[in-house]
């Protein structure tokens, strides 16, 4: 369990410098379109900077936004391991983040189908393509979402254990 | 919740202690104390059972029920 809690951690951590690498670089690449073209990781972004500030804005912001709800899920996830307790796991606090994570996560999913369509449709009128994201994300919130209700049935279940005399 | 548990009724009209019911059920005083102040979800027919026993009483004397009002 301490494994995963750190390696939770590591996945905030990329996750956050990752957002913000996309911040700074954006910032830089407002005054210096070149700068759009060593845009973190991520190069096919500058021929949208070509075509259309806005367009270009809009797109690397789907980025941030992607990155920043990421790795607040993985905080989220940190906050979980560190508060779960294996030999009493049901506890209202654990129930509540996951149906967070679950939330957020298919914020992500949301975030994810905004861009694609976004990337679609720039596509279509001016033929540039961009990578698209995974939208697994849905799945993923789905199946969270399930454990989330368990683990509040569980709450109830190991409440009323706890309340038998 | 609409059953209540009249444990120290019983405890007093019988004249005994918590430690002393507490040793003769084989119940911890935090479980008593949670089947006193009317928190229990549950009890097991062998507390009941137990409760019986120590205290010379039905398990009517032990439980009422009160419909809650509204």
């Amino acid at each position: 369990m301490s494994f995963l809690h750190i390696l939770s951690w590591i996945a905030f951590v990329g996750l956050a410098v990752k957002a913000g690498s996309f911040l700074i670089s954006y910032i830089v690449s407002i005054k210096n379109p070149v700068a759009s073209k060593d845009l973190y990781n991520d190069t096919g972004l500058s021929a949208y900077r070509q075509l259309n500030f806005w367009n270009y804005s809009v797109i690397v912001w789907y980025k941030i936004l992607l990155y920043a709800t990421q790795a607040y899920v993985a905080l989220l996830l940190t906050r979980l391991l560190s508060r779960l307790n294996i030999t009493r796991p049901f506890h209202a606090d654990v129930a509540t983040l996951l149906q967070r994570i679950s939330f957020f996560i298919l914020v992500v999913w949301g975030i994810a189908m905004v861009h694609n369509i976004h990337i679609a449709i720039v596509d279509k009128l001016y033929g540039i393509t961009s990578d698209y994201i995974p939208g697994d994300f849905l799945f993923i919130a789905g199946i969270v979402y399930v454990f989330a209700q368990m683990f509040k049935r569980g709450v109830e279940i190991q409440s009323e254990n706890e309340l038998t005399v | 919740m609409p059953i209540v548990v009249n444990v120290d009724v019983m405890m007093a009209k019988r004249k005994m202690s918590l430690n002393e019911l507490s040793e003769k059920v084989d119940l911890t005083l935090a479980n008593l104390s949670i089947l006193k102040t009317g928190k229990a979800k549950a009890v097991r027919f062998s507390t009941l059972e137990a409760l019986c026993k120590a205290l010379e009483c039905q398990p009517g004397d032990l439980l009422e029920y009160t419909p809650e009002k509204g």
